[in-house]
C-alpha cells in the first residue's frame, strides 16, 4: 500500500504554499489578480495543517512542476521522481 | 507609566493594490506587528513593535510591504543623536541596562576600509589560481622553534616532537556561538558546514548536544567562566578546547542566557535546572592572573593527554600585546583575539559601544610584540571582531593572524539580518531563538550549504588575491604587511599597524 509521509519537521506554516497553489489554479495566474479581481476566487488544491508549532502540507500531488514545491522556502516539501 | 515617549523606530508601507491579505506576515512575525482584521479581511500593522528584521518584506509574495527607518526627524542636533535620545526614554522609562545584540554598530574607524592591498605588475608575476595551485591550508598550534632531522640510511627522519595541530583547508573557522544563544538547527548547520569544508566551528560556552558528537572533529569546545556543559566527554570529543577569558563585545563583563531560553534540551546540554538563568560570572573565579591560567591550561591538557591544542580567547582591549605574550608563555597553543566590533547574543549596549579597541590595530600589535619577544612561532592567532569579507580574512592575517573567526558573517550568510535583538529570544529567523515555532524555520540542510557556499566563495577570492600578489600560499601572506598600504590614517595608526602609507614604496 503507498503511504504519503510528511515532513512536518521543517514545515513553519507560512502557507505559500497555498498561495501559490491557488495562483497556479487561477484564470490568470497572476497572483494580485487572482486575489482580487477573480470571483470566485480560485482554490488551493493543498492544505496546511496545523496543531501548536507542528504543521505540515497535505498536497494533492498532481503538478509535474509543482508551484507549492517551488514556494517553500525551508525545503518542507520535495518532488521525488 | 501612562505616556511612552518613543516612537516607532521604523515605518511599514503596505501598497494597498499589491497587498492580497494572505496574512503571511501576520504568521511569520513574531513580534505581533501584523494583524488580520477578518470583519475588513485586511491586514493592519503595528509599527511600534517592529524591529526591522525584513521577514515579513522578504516573504511576502506580491512585495507590497516596505519598512523603513521612520522618516520622523528630531531636531538636527550632532550632539544629541536620536539613538542618544531614544536611550534616555527608555531608561527613564524602564530604569533598566540597555541590551542589544550583535556587534558594535557605531562610527568608529574600520581600519579594514583604510587599508589596500598590493598586486603584481611587471617585475614579478601575479599567479593564476585557475592554472596553478594555490595553497590555503592553515595548521594552528604551538610550532617548534626548530626542527632537527636526521639522517639515516632508510632516509630522512624528524627527531622534533611536533605539538598537536588543527588543521584548516581554509583559514577561517566559524567563531563561539552557544547552543542557548543559537537554536539547535543553527549549531547544526555550522557543524555540518564546517565539516563540509574541512575547517571548525566552536561550542561557544553551551556545551555539546549528545546527537552532535558526530562532528567532533570540527569542533573547537570551549571553557569558559561558567563551566557550563563541561564534562569528559566532552572534552574528548572536541578537536580543540578553548579558555574564553574575554569577548569583544563585552571585554570584562560575564554572560547572561536568560531563563526563557534554557528549553529542557539547552538545559540538558549545558546542564543547569530548565527555565533557569544561565550567568557566566565575568572573571573565572579561578583564574585571577597568568600563573592560574597556566594551571588551566595545562589541566586541560593533562585531561586530554596532550592530544589537543588549548587556546584561550581575549576581547582585544588597551594592553592587549602584554595580555597576549603572557598567554603565550602560559602554554596556549593558540589565542583568539575578540575586536571591538566583535559579535554577542546580548550584552549592554554601552559596553558593546564603547568598550575594546578594534581588531585590526590589536592582531597588528600582538604580532608585533610576540615577534620582538621571539615567541611569535610557539603560538597561533586567530583574529575575530567583523571580519565581513574575504578582503578582511586577507588584510587580518597580512597584519599578522594565522586564521580568522567570522560569527556575524556566518549568521547573515544563514538568514540574520543585523537586526539586534538576539537577547529577545523572537528571532523571526529562526537563528537566535529557542521558540520551537521560531526554530523550525531555520532547515540545517539550507542553512549548512548557504554557509558552505561562502567558505567556498571566500576562499576563491582569497586565491584571487593571492595570486594578484604572485604569492602562492597563505603562509607567505602571514604578517607579509608590505602587501599592505594606509590611506587616509595618521602616523600613529601607521605606525601601530605597522604598514606604509599608500604611495610610500
Amino acid at each position: 500500500m503507498k503511504r504519503i509521509y510528511v515532513n512536518e519537521e521543517y514545515c513553519i506554516g507560512c502557507r505559500l504554499c497555498e498561495i501559490h497553489c491557488l495562483v497556479q489554479h487561477s484564470q490568470s495566474k497572476k497572483i494580485i489578480k487572482a486575489f482580487k479581481e477573480e470571483a470566485p476566487r480560485a482554490l488551493p488544491r493543498l492544505l496546511v495543517e496545523e496543531e501548536g508549532p507542528l504543521s505540515f502540507a497535505m498536497p494533492c500531488r498532481h503538478c509535474l512542476e509543482a508551484p507549492c514545491v517551488e514556494a517553500c522556502i525551508t525545503w518542507a516539501m520535495h518532488l521525488d521522481e | 507609566m501612562s505616556l511612552a515617549l518613543l516612537t516607532p523606530e521604523f515605518k511599514i508601507e503596505r501598497d494597498d493594490e499589491r497587498c492580497i491579505a494572505c496574512q503571511v506576515c501576520v504568521r511569520q512575525c513574531a513580534n505581533d506587528v501584523h494583524n488580520w482584521d477578518p470583519e475588513d479581511d485586511w491586514v493592519y500593522s503595528d509599527e511600534s513593535r517592529c524591529v526591522g528584521c525584513h521577514r515579513c518584506v522578504t516573504l511576502c509574495p506580491t512585495h507590497a510591504i516596505t519598512v523603513r527607518r521612520n522618516p520622523l526627524d528630531f531636531r538636527p542636533n550632532a550632539n544629541w543623536t536620536p539613538q542618544i535620545i531614544r536611550s534616555v526614554f527608555k531608561q527613564a522609562e524602564t530604569g533598566r541596562v540597555l541590551l542589544s545584540g550583535m556587534g558594535c554598530d557605531q562610527p568608529y574607524p574600520i581600519y579594514f576600509d583604510h587599508i589596500l592591498l598590493n598586486a603584481s605588475q611587471v617585475t614579478n608575476p601575479s599567479i593564476d589560481p585557475l592554472r596553478e595551485p594555490m595553497e590555503l591550508r592553515t595548521y594552528l598550534g604551538r610550532k617548534p622553534d626548530r626542527v632537527e632531522v636526521v639522517q639515516t640510511a632508510a632516509g630522512v627522519r624528524i627527531e622534533t616532537q611536533l605539538a598537536p595541530q588543527l588543521t584548516l583547508e581554509t583559514p577561517i573557522l566559524f567563531s563561539a556561538m552557544s547552543y542557548g544563544s543559537i537554536s539547535y538547527n543553527a549549531c547544526l548547520s555550522l557543524a555540518r558546514a564546517a565539516e563540509t569544508c574541512g575547517i571548525l566551528y566552536n561550542t561557544g560556552e553551551g556545551g555539546l548536544h549528545p546527537s552532535m558528537y558526530q562532528y567532533g572533529p570540527y569542533t573547537i569546545a570551549q571553557v569558559a567562566s561558567g563551566r557550563f556543559g563541561v564534562h569528559p566527554e566532552y572534552l574528548e570529543v572536541a578537536a580543540a578546547l578553548e579558555i574564553k577569558i574575554g569577548q569583544g563585545a563585552k571585554p570584562g563583563i560575564g554572560g547572561h542566557l536568560p531563563g526563557e531560553k534554557v528549553s529542557a534540551e539547552v538545559s540538558r546540554t549545558r546542564m543547569i535546572p530548565e527555565g533557569t538563568d544561565a550567568l557566566s560570572p565575568a572573571p573565572h573565579h579561578d583564574i585571577y592572573s597568568i600563573e592560574d591560567l597556566r594551571q588551566l591550561i595545562y589541566a586541560l591538557k593533562e585531561a586530554t593527554n596532550y592530544e589537543k591544542p588549548v587556546g584561550v580567547k581575549i576581547a582585544a582591549v588597551h594592553n592587549v600585546a602584554p595580555i597576549a605574550s603572557g598567554i603565550a608563555r602560559a602554554g596556549a597553543d593558540y589565542i583568539a583575539i575578540d575586536g571591538l566590533r566583535g559579535g554577542t547574543g546580548a550584552a549592554p549596549t554601552i559596553i558593546r559601544d564603547n568598550v575594546g579597541i578594534p581588531i585590526e590595530l590589536a592582531i597588528a600589535a600582538v604580532d608585533t610584540r610576540l615577534r620582538q619577544e621571539c615567541i611569535r612561532n610557539q603560538v597561533s592567532l586567530i583574529a575575530a571582531g567583523s571580519i565581513r569579507n574575504s578582503a578582511d580574512v586577507v588584510k587580518a592575517i597580512a597584519l599578522g593572524a594565522d586564521a580568522v573567526y567570522i560569527g556575524t558573517a556566518a549568521l547573515v550568510a544563514m538568514g540574520c539580518h543585523l537586526c539586534q535583538k538576539c537577547y529577545t529570544g523572537k528571532c523571526n529567523w529562526g537563528i537566535a531563538t529557542q521558540d520551537p515555532y521560531l526554530t523550525k524555520r531555520l532547515n540545517p540542510n539550507i542553512g549548512s550549504r548557504r554557509l558552505a557556499n561562502l567558505i567556498r566563495a571566500w576562499s576563491l577570492e582569497i586565491k584571487e588575491m593571492l595570486g594578484g600578489m604572485g604569492i602562492n600560499a597563505i603562509e607567505s601572506l602571514r604578517g607579509n604587511r608590505d602587501h599592505l598600504r594606509g590611506v587616509g590614517l595618521n602616523e600613529v595608526e601607521l605606525r601601530t599597524l605597522g604598514i606604509k602609507g599608500a604611495g610610500e614604496a
